[in-house]
């Protein structure tokens, strides 16, 4: 007899269990239908580094080297030259985006406003060799939306 | 009948549970010894995310080291970042102003919500009801988004700096919690009656699994592994750190230290860290997030030790300075670590079929066992 009840026991607990079944059937659903519909991302997503560039669209960066040093995967590779008003100008900056961390510390370690996070994550590509960012591609990232450089100690 | 007599013939069998098995929370492998259906002996073998972690810590300057910490216990990654921080911030005798304090009790409080959301939902999984992890991933799904909108990432945030936090609360930070924290609340029941209150679940985790209180302290466990068993050990209310002894708040303790104690500990400890969090939003202090550190960071030649209540227990880290940019030495004293040895104690004796539910009992993440 107690397995017979152990047994409606168990059926009647499943039940309050497909209640709850049913409820969520008729509520709305929150599915979103990637890559068709996207969802908003929060300024300072972080999705990968990108250069910043002045009034003139030329990228602020001095080689400085900072964020180099900053960068705990080495993955940063900055050459510069005397630019022509004598100021230093980078004139190679490359970001090897197969071994980023995504950290954030290299635009912490910026003092040239050089440097941002952008919210890009579509990142696979084909080659490998795609995934070294140089200058002009990370400058053009850094025009587009979604652009935010968050340091230590910022509000939101 | 003679043959009733002589002994019928046993013999032990010697398997291996993973290291690919959907049930071991990442790649553990267990050599289970069984006989018939019933464990005998169970010896994990571990390393296979071995990552190198405590050396590469020691190539790093100590700002970098925090980004790595984040990948040891990956699903309480603020935990990690805030015990590394805190052992640093003990050798240099940083000031952290009371702002930052608040706020990281606030994330660590929301993270150990996050962690117990993700192992109430594969726990679930490991018993065989599929629904209720989809259910905590709902909620945690709300959390992480309050995470990604604070620190800018949904995993690895690496948001606790050396001196504070790395930047303040966003606008609506505190209703996004408070309402977070009431669907939470709501959730919470919805899990009682899903899962913990059903009859197959009582009598898949009642009275197995026993770890006693004796037992649990001889080995070393913490965290709720170790209050399950009937001790109340929390390094929040017998060592608090940060700003932990201003708020009021209970620890849950079993009686019997079994799987379903163990359990019933995760889920009132979800409701405790929400009372936390309201306090602390409640008396959240203005002020800077971040107080004056170094520019470089060079502590003093020594060595520190903090630990924090994570998620799975004690939590600590060791750093050794020579003075120099960077660490000299730091040591993870992880708490899956500890509990993973007591699968043979909790299992040993029963069912092979329980040995899942035991293993998601103590809720290890081979991330931090092997980092
Ligand atoms: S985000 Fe981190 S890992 Fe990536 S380039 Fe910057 S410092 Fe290096
Ligand atoms: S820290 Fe800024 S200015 Fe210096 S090299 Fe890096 S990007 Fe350029």
């Amino acid at each position: 007899m107690s397995y017979v009840r152990n047994v409606a026991n168990v059926v009647a607990t499943l039940l309050v269990g497909l209640r709850v079944t049913l409820r969520e059937w008729f509520s709305r659903s929150i599915t979103l239908q990637y890559p068709e519909q996207r969802w908003e991302l929060p300024r300072g997503y972080r999705g990968h580094p990108v250069l910043l560039s002045d009034e003139e669209g030329k990228t602020k960066c001095t080689a400085c080297g900072l964020c180099v040093r900053a960068c705990p995967t080495d993955v940063i590779t900055v050459k510069g030259a005397k630019g022509e008003d004598g100021k230093r100008v980078a004139t190679e900056w490359v970001l090897d985006m197969s071994r980023c961390i995504q950290c954030n510390l290299c635009v912490e370690a910026c003092k040239f406003d050089a440097l941002a996070m952008s919210d890009r994550y579509e990142l696979a590509c084909y080659r490998r060799e795609d995934l070294l960012y140089d200058m002009d591609t990370l400058l053009e990232l850094g025009r587009g939306d979604g652009v935010a450089a968050i340091t230590v100690g910022d509000k939101l | 009948m003679t043959s009733a007599k002589q002994e019928l013939h046993r013999e032990e069998m010697v398997i291996n549970m993973g290291p690919q098995h959907p049930s071991t929370h990442g790649v553990l492998r267990a050599v289970v010894t069984l006989e018939g259906e019933t464990v005998r002996g169970v010896d994990p073998v571990i390393g296979y995310l071995h990552r190198c972690f405590e050396k590469i810590c020691e190539q790093k300057t100590w700002t970098q080291v925090i980004p790595y910490t984040d990948r040891t216990d990956y699903v309480a990654a603020l935990t990690n970042e805030l015990a590394y921080v805190l052992a640093v911030e003990k050798l240099m005798g940083l000031e952290v102003p009371e702002r930052a304090q608040y706020i990281r009790v606030i994330m660590a409080e929301l993270q150990r919500i996050a962690s117990h959301l993700l192992w109430f939902g594969t726990f679930g999984n490991d018993l065989g009801a599929f629904t209720p992890f989809l259910y905590a991933f709902r909620e945690r799904e709300t959390l992480i988004d309050i995470f990604e909108k604070t620190t800018g990432a949904r995993l690895t945030y690496n948001y606790i700096r050396l001196g504070g936090v790395r930047n303040d609360l966003p606008a609506d930070f505190e209703r996004e919690t408070l309402a977070f924290l009431e669907k939470l609340e709501k959730g919470l029941e919805e899990y009682h009656n899903l899962l913990i209150g059903n009859a197959i679940f009582e009598y898949r985790t009642k009275g197995l699994g026993v770890l006693t209180a004796e037992q649990a302290v001889a080995w070393g466990a913490s965290g709720p592994t170790l209050r399950a068993s009937g001790v109340a050990w929390d390094l929040r209310k017998s060592e608090p750190y940060l700003v932990y002894d201003r708020f009021d708040f209970e620890v849950p303790v079993g009686q019997k230290g079994d799987i379903y104690d163990r359990c019933i500990c995760r889920m009132k400890e979800m409701e405790e860290s929400a009372k936390i969090v309201r306090q602390a939003l409640e008396g959240l202090p203005e002020g800077d997030v971040v107080g004056k550190v170094p520019r470089v960071i060079k502590p003093p030649q020594g060595q520190a030790y903090a630990a924090v209540e994570a998620p799975r227990g004690e939590l600590g880290c060791f750093v050794v300075s020579d003075g120099g940019i960077k660490p000299y030495r730091v040591k993870w004293r992880s708490p899956c670590f500890v509990h993973l040895q007591l699968l043979d104690v909790i299992a040993r004796g029963e069912l092979v079929a329980d040995f899942i539910a035991n293993i998601g009992s103590i809720d290890i993440i081979l991330g931090e066992v092997d980092r």
